[in-house]
């Protein structure tokens, strides 16, 4: 029996459709996605629904096998797992963004406002830009409207919050996607139930 | 003095006995560390501490450190200069560094081996026993060692260039997350040969079951110049036997590790809980020239995911006001007997022959 961790929303449930391509998974998402876990005997999967951001840490910490899950989060949490597939589901962009008339002031530090943290500064480090990051949890587009912050670093879809907000991309930092992630562990003991897993989902994102 | 009941003894106390007693009977020297380190061991090796953190403290302006990790000291401290035969060692000690999983410090214990002169055939495969050994004396038999080997990995790196970018790390980080996917977009991206890109993306997807795994690799061989390499690792597979995974996402970062790297698993907890392999370039760092071998298992992490059964007694003797003085006489008495027997002033909840103190045993 495979334990596997998918995001609630939005992307586990075309986490959840995709799995049912692959031949996995019984039933409708509506019904079963309202359940915190669910486990399907005949496919050999116990499926449990978590915040997206939790994922990970249910993979690395062996709770789950297997998962799927956000590179944004990947990237921010960097936990030690195996990345084994992109799913190509919930395509998005990082990117840094800013108010209209935005210019850079390179005599200080920019004020970066985002719930990336640790992948903003790595970034901006990557590039050689002093920064001073701003935490925060939600309504980020905001904080340059505000005068909170010069710029955002954040997860863009179609650019529409950011055009409501008088907003503009300035940077396009990365490709996000959905992952299928594995424990290191899980995937020595479970390797056949695991691989193929992989193989299947892997065969229904090619075809799509 | 009495035989100690070895099964009275907490799963992580028999663990170290039982190891102990088995490097000592392959002829190693329990070598035993002292005091603290200088901060700057650990600074100047920090990669090869894998992430887990230094605790650090200033005494007298002196930058000093709880140890997280035990091999770096043994090797500052063996004397190689005055080696002929190898020197073979093992120790038990406690580190102070970051459990698995993004965990916080923590005080674990790790038990060793640690071998330092002329590393032969005989003395690698001895070695990989003896990982075979310790990990069976930890587990019902449910194990896996993946095997890896720095020499294949860096030749693979190597061919893949540098282009003013910092590639190697970031194949590098690929490699160790099975990420092949984006491997193959950075190496389409940073335009590396695809020849090379494919013989690293073989590194990455390397499949599980051994035999399959060097039949994926044999194509490689000549284009990454890895078969002497290739015939080390089949000895140690040889060696480990059916416990053993090819996998190169383990790593054995080039700057210490030369040859063979393993990791352990053992079934039920999720991090890897044993890892060694040769690190000869390790001591080169130090400005010593010998060879080296040595693992290290990291016992406190896997009794962390192991309950240990109370251990109940086997007789509780009773007492009151009028025979508190006669409690301990009896107690004593039952246990010389061979019995486990508790004092106690009220025998509520105790599933196990009850004596009151005030009778005759």
């Amino acid at each position: 029996m495979l334990n596997m961790a998918l995001p609630k929303g939005r992307l586990g449930e075309k986490a959840y459709a995709l799995l049912s391509s692959a031949g996995y998974g019984s039933g409708e998402y509506s019904d079963i996605g309202r359940k915190l876990s669910f486990c399907d005997e005949k496919s050999g999967v116990n499926y449990f629904w978590v915040k997206p951001a939790d994922v990970a840490v249910y993979v690395e910490r062996g709770a789950a096998d297997v998962g799927v899950v956000g590179k944004d989060i990947l990237e921010e949490e960097c936990p030690d797992v195996y990345e084994l597939n992109d799913l190509k589901i919930g395509k998005c962009k990082m990117c840094v963004a800013a108010c209209k008339d935005f210019k850079d002031d390179f005599s200080r530090p920019l004020r970066v406002a985002t719930k990336f943290v640790h992948s903003a500064e790595e970034y901006y480090a990557s590039i050689g830009r002093r920064i001073t990051v701003i935490k925060l949890n939600g309504s980020v587009e905001l904080a340059p409207v505000l005068g909170l912050s010069d710029v955002i670093f954040d997860i863009v879809e179609t650019g529409s919050t950011l055009r409501a907000n008088g907003l503009k991309v300035v940077e396009e930092v990365s490709e996000i996607s959905a992952r299928f992630i594995v424990n290191k562990s899980s995937y020595k003991f479970k390797s056949r139930d695991i691989t193929q897993m992989s193989e299947k989902l892997n065969g229904v994102v090619e075809t799509c | 003095m009495n035989e100690i009941d070895i099964e009275c003894l907490k799963r992580e106390e028999r663990a170290a006995l039982k190891l102990k007693d088995l490097y000592r009977r392959y002829g190693y020297d329990e070598y035993k560390l002292s005091g603290f380190e200088d901060y700057s061991l650990y600074a100047d090796n920090k990669s090869f501490l894998d992430g887990k953190g230094v605790l650090s403290f200033s005494v007298g302006g002196k930058m000093l450190a709880l140890r997280p990790d035990v091999t770096l000291s043994v090797i500052k401290n063996v004397n190689t200069a005055a080696i002929s035969d190898p020197v073979k060692l093992f120790y038990d000690e406690h580190v102070y560094r970051k459990t698995s999983g993004g965990g916080d410090f923590a005080e674990l214990r790790q038990i060793g081996v640690e071998v330092i002169g002329r590393v032969d055939t005989v003395t690698e495969t001895e070695v990989c026993g003896l990982v075979l050994k310790t990990l069976l004396s930890v587990t019902d038999g449910r194990y896996v060692i993946d095997v890896s080997h720095a020499g294949i990995i860096e030749k693979a790196l190597n061919k893949l260039g540098d282009n003013g970018r910092p590639v190697r790390k970031k194949a590098a980080e690929y490699l160790m997350s099975k990420n092949a996917h984006d491997f193959l977009r950075f190496a389409a991206a940073n335009g590396i040969n695809k020849i090379y890109a494919d013989a690293f993306c073989a590194l990455i997807t390397i499949p599980c079951e051994r035999e399959s795994a060097v039949n994926s690799l044999a194509p490689f061989s000549e284009i990454l110049d890895i078969g002497n390499e290739l015939d080390e690792l089949n000895d140690v597979l040889s060696a480990v036997g059916e416990h053993a995974c090819v996998n190169f996402s383990i790593g054995g970062d080039a700057d210490y590790y030369n040859g063979v790297v393993f990791k352990g698993y053992v079934e039920g907890v999720p991090y890897a809980v044993l890892s060694g392999g040769r690190y000869d370039k390790l001591l080169g760092r130090f400005g010593k020239s010998a060879e080296a071998i040595g693992f290290a298992l990291y016992l406190g992490e896997i009794c962390n995911y192991y309950n240990d059964e109370p251990l109940k007694p086997d007789a509780v003797v009773v007492y009151n006001d009028r025979s508190a003085k006669n409690a301990s006489i009896q107690a004593e008495r039952l246990r010389d007997k061979g019995m486990r027997v508790r004092v106690v002033g009220n025998a509520d909840g105790y599933d196990c022959k009850i004596f009151c103190a005030e009778d005759d045993i």
